[in-house]
């Protein structure tokens, strides 16, 4: 009926259209915003408890000569590993849900 | 309950968009909690509501209601002051909208990133992804990709 149409605009045609508002797109806010949300929350919180509990439980597990899970950048590759596992089970989540 | 998502309450918009992604009565009512006769009694209710809004829609805006599908929430009608087809569609996200369909112009437009961040939730809410080649295109020539899988041939 209408296929030949390619174009649909939510202004009826000669419409006066309002204004855009400029929002500067580098303000704090906006920088603020796009850098605070869920993930980068969950990089945050990951890497400081798995970098306490490296803290805490260092002179316990520590022996001279067996250097066990604590090298030098134990705490920021568990800290990935969980920011990862995290991740993947968000999106295999989301997938699931979408299907 | 407002007459810009068809005066839904959050539970019926619930099931309207579980209807949408066609799933069947019994499994809505499962999810919910509630026995299908129940969610079948939510339905006529839906439709009426939906309905309603689509026929106001109309009514303020001067058009002429061709068809209504009340489960995607897409209706055409006909603008005879503009002489132009019209699609109004309904979303939870976005709730009722007016699409006339002409060609817009989206370069001398300064709404073109609200329009788009429009179409992208509607895309969303009704499982249509959207490619790249999709997101280089205008919002007028979205609009339609979207929302011109519900007119009739």
């Amino acid at each position: 009926m209408i296929k030949c149409i390619v174009n649909a605009c939510p202004f009826a045609p000669g419409a006066v259209k309002p204004a855009s508002m400029a929002v500067p797109r580098t303000s704090g806010l906006a920088v603020w915003k796009r850098l605070v949300n869920r993930k980068s929350t969950f990089l945050v919180l990951s890497f400081v408890s798995l970098m306490l509990l490296y803290g805490y439980s260092y002179p316990s597990r520590h022996y001279p000569g067996t250097p066990f899970m604590y090298e030098e950048s134990y705490f920021l590759k568990m800290s990935l590993y969980t920011y990862v596992s995290g991740m993947l089970g968000f999106y295999i989540k989301k997938y699931k849900r979408r299907n | 309950m407002t007459f810009k998502v068809g005066y839904l309450t959050p539970r019926e918009a619930g099931i309207w968009d579980l209807r949408r992604r066609d799933r069947s009565q019994s499994d809505i009512g499962r999810e919910l909690g509630v026995s299908r006769q129940a969610i079948h009694k939510a339905y006529h209710i839906i439709d009426g509501k939906v309905e309603q809004a689509f026929m106001e829609a109309a009514d303020t805006n001067n058009l002429v209601v061709k068809t209504i599908n009340l489960v995607d929430g897409v209706m055409e009608a006909h603008s005879p002051a503009h002489d132009i087809p019209v699609l109004v569609s309904l979303s939870n996200k976005n709730g009722l909208k007016v699409w006339y369909l002409y060609e817009g112009n989206c370069r001398t437009c300064n709404l073109e990133q609200s329009c788009r961040s429009v179409l992208e939730a509607e895309a969303e809410e009704r499982g249509i992804e959207l490619n790249t080649l999709h997101q280089l295109k205008p919002p007028t020539q979205l609009a339609i990709e979207i929302l011109g899988r519900y007119q009739d041939d």
